[in-house]
């Protein structure tokens, strides 16, 4: 394979191998995390930003992997970098999010900001291996077989879980009322101001949302043909919109007669 | 059409000044208005509008000054609207007036005027033509005379090394070459209704007097005259290099009687039209009544020599005297249509269209065509009858040719264009008796489809009534139905008889019905027509109303050198049957009762066939039984072709390889060969029905069970209750135990050890709607958690009745009588939930995201289509069988990952609702082949499909997906598929696009043009095969149930025995059948390992990852390969992006580059499918 850079963009470029046996191998790139908008699950100065996962990287072997710089906190896989939280769902079976798949990108939030310099100074020229005797990956037949076996939760599982997304579906619940209970006056006629946006956006009725736009259909209702002048422009419009049509069949026809449609 | 016709009476208002209706309820003018509005003619209007013009025009002149004041809307709009809004000129009136009134509608018209320029002759051409024909002319003209010779001498022919195409017996005469008297066009080029597309082109020579005498009407002399005179000129005329580039003998009509001499022109024209050329006699030479049809022209004696049998014994020989006396009568044909045609533009070009109506029919073709020229004079005939007239539309010239053809009868009554029926010209009920089809001249004597056969005419009629019905609807494609499709004869038939015949059985089929020796003497020996007749007769009476049509295959003409004798005629026949779906499959033919004398002729009908059988009425009936009554569909389909293949040994013995059946070969993929079941299996019609029938009975369980809410509706989404699944679930044992299964907690699930996959286990979705209530939640994880709670009540209560049922976060798995369910509980809700969106400002918004689109499909269209297309299957007994052998073949050519289920079920569904140029499709056979050519023949970039499922589309929808596919074409999936049921309703938005933002919502993804491509190529050579290949004893309808894996760049082989679902494949070869035991229900059964494919988690895994740099192909019926093509655009080096980097390798130092890592890519296949993959080719063909 031809020569590669060791570092590009700001990254640092390294190899991926899948066992210790394999011929060939995926570049993955990795440097510091390091955007503007704070964000506690990935703190700038511990996080490692990986790109070009492969995608049977789990995050068990991924730990492994970067075990040798420092001990690793939490690894973050995301389809693509945004800047949304990638917090795991609290509730997995329940998730109405998406497992990634494919290849992917990587958050790498170290212990210590040490492990994060190490990484930055590995050696390129030592490959990297996903898949030892110690720490297999499993692919392929094996990987489904534990899939479909993982489908399944059983009963008393099921029912913590259930029990946990109430509670806190109801916390949140609270939270609203309180915050929106905020808003209003107290017996004195104060309102409590908060520094802090409500937390959840309100929901527009849609009632309240369809009465909106029938009264302003009515008003508009009301005033159709009123006038003469009205009564003529929609004669005219009706007229416009036939020739319109007409135009479009012209159209059409000409697009047909383009590809020999009219050849018997 | 009707908005037009509303429009051009506001328009027609706006002179009058007169208001609208509406808004003056009480006005005097509101009464006429609602007159104009009914009958809508315009004169009327026009009247009123005198009338009304004194009062009117005070108010008029207000209003115009009016609008001078008001800065007026038309001034603020924008130049390219300008030209919309501009006042329109009486020609733009009378143009669309005239739409309206004699048009189908205006894309229909401009269609049509298309058409008509693109197969008028050119100015050109026709010019080249009659320069040709002064050439040919003045050369025929300055051949010498002959030598007289003895009309049988033969000499003369072979020392010039032309053959005399007629063989006839030695007759007296003689026969002398005199240059003809006149050449001129006859037919289409002399009428102006020759068209570019018209492959021959009819110069009619007259004979001079001299040559013909009065007594060559009798014995045929006049026939062999004309062939010999056309023989002479033929060996004249061949070394003419600048005058023709060929000379071909032919039939006219495909009549073995009437050869006729085909030039190709040299110079260009002679690729556009051949030139037949026609010798007839000087109009003095003969009277017509001599070949008047009730005459004999042919004496036995002569023909038979001297054992032929006395004269007395012979009657009339019509087709002997038609074949002569169609020359005679040519020129009085010629000057007729002259006179009443030529002049008049429309009628010529109702003509045109009616011609071009016939030929995408193959009528103009073939032994037995309906030549335009019987069009012209039908023309006649309907301008003399006052049904026509000369100021009709071209395209109201059509309509009403059509609804005459559709009207008459020719067989039983006949049609004459003599209106006095004068004593000396036979009465039409004797014509009938000695033609099959009558349509006389307006001599009286010559029939004009005397060669038709009984059946060519009710085909034609049958078209006649489907044209009228295309006429009638307001689809947009009627255009193309009526005049660009083609209706190819294998694609019309559902199933097809290809006897094989020959001369021996042809004079035993017909001394069978009568005198050999009469059909002999009329048909001057070729006894084709009659037995051919004799056996559709019998064919006819034997399969009673189970066909509607029988069609015979018209064969092509012959044509062959001028010193070649001619080629032996086909004597083979290929008929094909149109169904009546429900009579075909009935076990019994049903005769008369015992006591009645008809009961004879049956039981010498049938044979030994017939038994006298009780009735459950307690009568006695003369009967005959075709099959058992717990026989699968899939067989009892096939019904006629035993009846048809009984009555043929029975009455002519014919042998089974002798009838050739045609249609079990193409179902017989459907068949299951490798499993023996318990029950017949058929072609799977009764599974799925089985498996509906378990659906219902869960749903009735599932509302029996006592929830905190009640259940309202119990729904089914899954393939197998829209009839469209290919291997609907069968009932049978599972398999629990084994290498590789362990049971845990009444589950069976993989153990450690890896041991061979179970079959393959289907589950049958179920949505569950509960009834309202306002407790649930707002938060879509809380309402999963909500529903899960459902699921374990469900579970508990299902586990008590003694019905084995598991509880999964996502939904509840029920296995009740070997049947596998998915229940899941569905929250209308819960689609506006997921709709919400916050924007930046923290206001939710309604959006249209996927996961709502998802729901939204879900809960809401899926169930509608199913049951629509249920109602489809209820119509349409084939559709069941017909989708799944369709979709089994896209399967099969690795085409499913990008054709989705539902486009290839709502193409075959329109296939039904849409069946023109034909009938519905009776038989999943003739289907398959529709949808082939549906595949081939579509332009997916001009066409829409809109399938009107239980005819819901409005008008206005209509109107609307049309107006949106042509304005925005770029943005549409290329192949667009709208059903109604995807439009959604009133919306709570005031998005105006909210309605059909989701049609064709099936194709959004995939397929891809390069698929719909191969799709294209795929299709029109499967299609190319089964039409040349069917009738053939080798053909084998598996060859193209198997991909070709040429075309692919990486071939994956995947384990046989990992795959759970190889039974279904194509080749399954098992030596011996299995017999599958039975499903036994036990008390606390173990859940088997359901829904679980490796080869399909294989192909999603394989596409998530790499769907950016490669195609992937696979079957999911037990397919054993996946391949993978590259994406041309994805394949060469790029600028690095850090942001797309997903798989490529980075090279270069001083520009850093990408490409696709293939190295490590094709071991990250092998890697995903471990244990799975075999082997991975590398096919490096370029």
């Amino acid at each position: 394979m031809e020569d590669c850079p060791e570092n590009v963009q700001g990254f640092k470029v390294m190899r991926l191998k899948f066992k210790e046996e394999s011929k060939s191998y995926h570049h993955i790139l990795w440097k510091r995390h390091n955007v503007r908008v704070y964000d506690e699950l990935k703190p700038p100065g511990r996080t490692l930003f990986v790109v070009n996962v492969p995608p049977y990287c789990t995050e068990s072997n991924f730990k492994h992997i970067f075990m040798k710089y420092g001990k690793v906190d939490n690894i973050y896989f995301q389809k693509k970098p945004s800047l949304d939280s990638t917090a795991p769902p609290k509730h997995p079976h329940f998730s109405l999010v998406n497992p990634v798949e494919g290849f992917k990108v990587a958050y790498v939030v170290f212990t210590k900001p040490d492990g994060l310099s190490h990484a930055m100074s590995a050696s390129p020229s030592n490959d990297l291996i996903l898949s030892t005797t110690a720490n297999p990956v499993a692919t392929g037949i094996k990987k489904w077989h534990q899939e479909y076996n993982s489908l399944y939760v059983s009963p008393e599982q099921l029912s913590t879980e259930i029990k946990s997304v109430m509670e806190s579906y109801e916390k949140e619940k609270e939270e609203v009322e309180k915050a929106a209970k905020e808003d209003e006056p107290d017996e004195d006629g104060w309102i409590t101001v908060n520094s802090k946006k409500t937390v959840k956006p309100k929901l527009l009725k849609e009632n309240e949302f369809k009465k909106k736009t029938k009264r302003k259909k009515k008003k508009q209702a009301e005033l159709v043909k009123f006038y003469a002048f009205q009564q003529r422009q929609s004669k005219i419009d009706k007229l416009a919109q036939l020739r319109k049509r007409f135009e479009e069949d012209k159209k059409r026809i000409n697009m047909m007669k383009s590809t020999r449609k009219f050849k018997p | 059409m009707k908005s037009i016709l509303e429009d051009n009476m506001l328009i027609g208002n706006e002179e009058d000044g007169e208001d609208d209706i509406e808004s003056e309820g009480g006005d005097e003018n509101s009464d006429e208005d609602d007159e104009q509005d009914t009958d809508g003619f315009d004169e009327e209007e026009d009247d009123i509008a005198e009338e009304d013009d004194e009062d009117e025009r005070e108010s008029r002149k207000r209003k115009l000054s009016e609008e001078e004041e008001m800065p007026s809307k038309e001034a603020k709009l924008e130049d390219e609207d300008q030209s919309l809004y501009k006042l329109p000129t009486v020609d733009e009136l009378n143009r669309l007036r005239e739409t309206q009134m004699l048009f189908h509608s205006n894309l229909f018209r401009m269609q049509m005027e298309e058409l008509l320029l693109e197969v008028s002759v050119k100015d050109k051409h026709r010019h080249k033509l009659n320069q040709w024909l002064n050439q040919f002319t003045s050369f025929v003209k300055s051949l010498p005379q002959s030598p007289a010779y003895q009309l049988s001498a033969t000499k003369w022919l072979k020392e010039n090394n032309v053959v005399d195409p007629l063989t006839l017996p030695e007759s007296k005469g003689s026969f002398q070459f005199i240059p003809p008297t006149e050449v001129k066009f006859v037919g289409g080029a002399a009428a102006g209704t020759l068209l570019s597309t018209d492959e021959t082109v009819d110069v009619m020579l007259v004979l001079p007097k001299e040559i013909v005498t009065f007594k060559d009407f009798k014995d045929g002399r006049w026939l062999a005259k004309r062939s010999k005179y056309l023989s002479w000129i033929a060996f004249n005329i061949q070394g003419q290099s600048d005058l023709v580039a060929g000379v071909n003998w032919t039939y006219h009509l495909g009549n073995s009687s009437r050869p006729v001499l085909q030039v190709t022109p040299a110079s260009g024209i002679g690729k556009k039209w051949k030139v037949n050329l026609f010798p007839v006699p000087d109009a003095t030479s003969f009277k017509l009544s001599l070949f008047s049809p009730e005459r004999w022209t042919v004496t036995p004696t002569w023909y038979f020599g001297d054992e032929g049998a006395k004269e007395e014994e012979f009657e009339a020989t019509p087709h002997c005297n038609w074949s002569s006396a169609i020359d005679v009568i040519m020129q009085d044909h010629l000057e007729h249509i002259g006179i009443n045609i030529c002049q008049h533009s429309n009628l010529i070009q109702g003509i045109k269209l009616m011609k071009v109506w016939l030929a995408q029919r193959y009528f103009n073709k073939g032994l037995r065509t309906m030549s335009s020229h019987v069009i012209s004079m039908l023309v006649i005939h309907l301008l003399q009858v006052r049904k026509i007239n000369s100021q009709m539309s071209g395209y109201q010239v059509f309509r009403t040719v059509i609804l005459t053809l559709d009207s008459v009868d020719w067989i039983e009554k006949g049609m004459c264009m003599r209106n006095d029926t004068g004593e000396d010209v036979p009465s039409l009920e004797r014509l009938c008796d000695l033609y099959e089809v009558v349509f006389m001249d307006p001599s009286g004597r010559v029939n004009l489809v005397g060669n038709l056969m009984k059946e060519d005419f009710l085909l034609l009629k049958h078209e006649a009534q489907l044209a009228l019905q295309i006429l009638n609807s307001s689809s947009a494609d009627s255009f193309d139905f009526l005049f660009m499709k083609k209706r190819e004869f294998y694609q019309l038939c559902d199933q097809v008889l290809s006897l094989k015949l020959n001369k021996k059985k042809l004079k035993k089929i017909v001394k069978k019905h009568g005198n050999l020796k009469q059909h002999e003497l009329d048909a001057l020996g070729d006894l084709r027509f009659p037995a051919w007749s004799a056996v559709m007769k019998t064919l006819k009476r034997g399969l009673g109303d189970r066909v509607m049509l029988l069609v015979p295959e018209s064969g092509a003409v012959p044509s062959w050198p001028v010193g070649e004798s001619p080629p032996k005629g086909k004597s083979s026949l290929v008929i094909g049957f149109v169904l009546d779906e429900i009579a075909a499959k009935a076990l019994l033919t049903k005769g008369p009762a015992a006591d009645d004398p008809e009961g004879k002729n049956f039981r010498e009908f049938w044979g030994e066939k017939s038994n006298l059988r009780r009735f459950q009425d307690g009568s006695f009936h003369e009967a005959v039984l075709w099959g058992t009554v717990n026989q699968p569909v899939g067989d009892r389909r096939l019904i006629p072709g035993s009846v048809a293949k009984y009555i043929l040994n029975f009455h002519y013995d014919m042998e089974d390889g002798d009838v050739n059946y045609i249609c079990q070969g193409t179902e017989s993929i459907l068949r299951l060969g490798h499993c023996r079941l318990p029950r017949k299996y058929g072609t799977g019609e009764e599974s799925t029905v089985e498996a509906i029938q378990a659906f219902d009975a869960i749903s009735r369980k599932l509302r029996s069970l006592d929830l905190p809410l009640k259940i309202t509706s119990v729904q089914s989404t899954s393939e197998v209750g829209r009839h469209t699944s290919v291997f609907p679930p069968i009932v049978m044992k599972f398999l629990t135990s084994g290498k590789g299964l362990e049971v845990c907690e009444s589950r069976v699930q993989f153990a450690t050890e890896i041991g061979e996959v179970p079959p393959y286990t289907y589950a049958i979705e179920v949505n569950v709607f509960l009834e309202t209530s306002g407790k649930w939640p707002d938060n879509l994880v809380a309402i999963q958690a909500i529903k899960a709670e459902f699921y374990k009540t469900m579970a508990s209560q299902l586990t008590d009745n003694g019905i084995a049922a598991l509880t999964f976060p996502k939904y509840l798995q029920v296995l009740w009588n070997g049947y596998i369910f998915h229940v899941k509980v569905c929250y209308r809700r819960e689609i506006y939930l997921s709709r919400l969106v916050a924007n930046d400002d923290g206001v939710l918004r309604e959006q249209d995201t996927d996961a709502a689109i998802k729901l939204e499909t879900e809960l809401e269209i899926l169930p509608r289509i199913t049951s629509a297309l249920a109602s489809v299957q209820a119509d349409h007994p084939s559709f069941n069988s017909g989708v799944r052998l369709c979709k089994r073949w896209v399967g099969s050519q690795l085409l499913l990952p990008h054709v989705p289920h539902m486009a290839v079920d709502l193409l075959v569904t329109y296939l039904y609702t849409n069946p023109a140029p034909y009938d519905a499709p009776h038989t999943p056979h003739v289907l398959f082949l529709r949808f082939l050519s549906l595949l081939a023949h579509t332009d997916w970039r001009t066409t829409p499909i809109l399938v009107n499922l239980r005819d819901t589309f409005t008008v206005e929808d209509v109107t609307e997906l049309n107006r949106r596919f042509t304005s925005e074409r770029s943005s549409l999936p290329p192949m667009f598929i709208a059903t109604p049921y995807e439009l959604r309703g009133s919306s709570s938005s005031v998005d105006d696009t909210y309605r059909y933002r989701l049609a064709s919502m099936w194709t959004m993804e995939s397929p891809s043009l390069p698929i719909i491509y191969r799709c294209k190529q795929l299709a029109s050579a499967a299609l190319d095969y089964m039409t040349k290949a069917m009738l053939k004893n080798t053909f084998d309808i598996k060859l193209i149930f198997r991909p070709s894996l040429d075309d692919f760049n990486v071939v994956i082989k995947l384990q046989e025995s990992h795959l759970s679902r190889r039974k279904e494949s194509v080749d399954a070869s098992v030596p011996n059948p299995k017999f599958v035991k039975p499903y036994k229900y036990q008390r606390k059964e173990s859940m088997p390992i359901v829904m679980f494919d490796p080869a399909e988690k294989y192909l999603t895994e394989l596409r998530e990852a790499f769907s950016h740099l490669a195609l992937f192909f696979h079957d999911e019926f037990g397919g054993n390969v996946i391949g993978l093509v590259w994406k041309p655009s994805a394949l060469p080096e790029q600028e690095l992006k850090i942001g797309s980097l997903e798989g490529h390798r980075i090279f270069g130092v001083k520009t850093v580059k990408q490409a696709p890592n293939m190295e490590a890519i094709l071991s990250d296949i092998e890697i995903m499918g471990e244990g799975l993959v075999e082997s991975v080719t590398i096919n490096d063909k370029t």
